[in-house]
């Protein structure tokens, strides 16, 4: 059984918003900060998105490409792109749900 | 180690009214710092900084030290990511410790100049970096230091059209040959030692390394392996004093060639007193 991304504690929302971010192509740090803004209204701060940076690249589900100037792109790897749609999957049930009970009461 | 500065009062007041943060990623670990406080300045640089940018970072400061992958040189990601492009090379299988190290090294090297592709001249500074081995000796001798290599590297590469860069899998494959004027000792076994770099390197004439080491005054290829040879030796000596010392006063009296067996003996109790 994989891990999944709730395991990641308090860094599981900014893990969800950057696998987010990479399903889109590769970005470097400040891009995704400015990418997650841009879908989510979510202002990552730097501390937060490299502690999840680096718990999202220690599992393997994102990997860093070669610098550029001094930055690093990402992008997300395949174990990354399924976690990513098993934490969606799950979510589009709550809303489902959470939805269609707010539409009968 | 360097110890992180407080934080003046007009570092916080002064300067464009931006709180100054770069100061709390020397709170980091180091490992943590190895691999990603470049590219966490570069983002620093960009970002809107608030009291909460800092309150964020001190946590995440924190959090890199309880998290264990940091907290090691040898666990940390700066570590991970050369190794695993080496691994991924079945060239290195027959690379002793040491030379996979020079690898390793070289990969950081190019990393930390930006360049994309892997070089000789990267390979050299790997060499010279490495510091323990032979070749890495013999080229201390001959005054090849690291600031001299990466300055001359960084001017080859300014130069830009005259670089010859040759990528990772082609030019690790000389290395695995013998070169036509080598004594077969160094190439008797499979293993790729340093020593076997260098020499790679100098078979290449028209590398940027050989280039960097010619313009440093560094005698042909001849002359290097007679250092070589000569710098062997002297460790082969060295390495067999400390056998020596570990024989007690009767026991050194003995033969060499018959001292052998009674190592164990001689070296733990007194049997030969």
């Amino acid at each position: 059984m994989p891990k999944s991304m709730s395991d990641l504690g308090r860094f599981s929302d900014p893990a969800l918003l950057i696998l987010s971010s990479l399903a889109g192509g590769p970005k470097h740090g400040y891009a995704m900060m400015e990418d997650i803004w841009q879908f989510s209204w979510t202002r990552l701060e730097p501390g937060t998105l490299y502690g999840a940076l680096a718990r999202l690249e220690q599992r393997g589900w994102i990997e860093p490409l070669a610098p550029l100037e001094r930055r690093h792109p990402y992008r997300i790897t395949a174990a990354g792109v399924s976690a990513l749609q098993e934490q969606l999957a799950t979510m589009s049930r709550i809303v489902a749900t959470g939805q269609g009970r707010l539409q009968t009461t | 180690m360097i110890l992180p500065d407080a934080p003046s009062v007009e570092d916080v007041f002064h300067g464009e009214k931006r709180l100054r943060v770069n100061w709390i990623l020397r709170l980091y670990p180091s490992a943590w710092r190895q691999r990603y406080q470049e590219e966490m300045q570069a983002l620093l640089e960009l970002h809107t900084i608030t009291a909460v940018t800092a309150l964020d970072l001190l946590f995440g400061a924190l959090d890199a030290w309880l998290d264990p992958a940091h907290r090691t040189k040898e666990g940390s990601m700066s570590q991970k990511f050369p190794d695993t492009l080496i691994n991924s090379f079945s060239h290195f299988d027959k690379f002793s410790t040491r030379a996979k190290k020079v690898v390793s090294l070289a990969l950081e090297e190019a990393q930390h100049l930006q360049h994309t592709t892997v070089g000789t001249e990267h390979l050299l500074l790997g060499l010279v970096r490495e510091g323990e081995s032979v070749a890495a000796r013999v080229l201390e001798e001959l005054g090849v230091t690291i600031e001299k290599v990466r300055k001359a590297v960084e001017e080859a590469k300014e130069r830009g059209e005259g670089v010859v860069q040759i990528q990772i899998e082609t030019g690790m494959a000389p290395f695995a040959n013998k070169p036509e004027n080598a004594d077969d000792w160094y190439f008797s076994n499979d293993t790729a030692a340093t020593e076997n770099l260098l020499l790679g390197l100098l078979r290449a004439p028209e590398s940027t390394a050989v280039q960097i080491l010619q313009g440093m005054g560094v005698p042909p290829l001849k002359d290097i392996w007679r250092l070589m040879y000569l710098e062997n030796m002297t460790t082969w000596q060295t390495s067999n004093q400390g056998y020596a010392q570990r024989f007690t006063k009767p026991a050194a009296k003995i033969e060499p060639r018959y001292r052998v067996g009674l190592k164990r003996s001689t070296a733990t109790g007194s049997a030969l007193h």
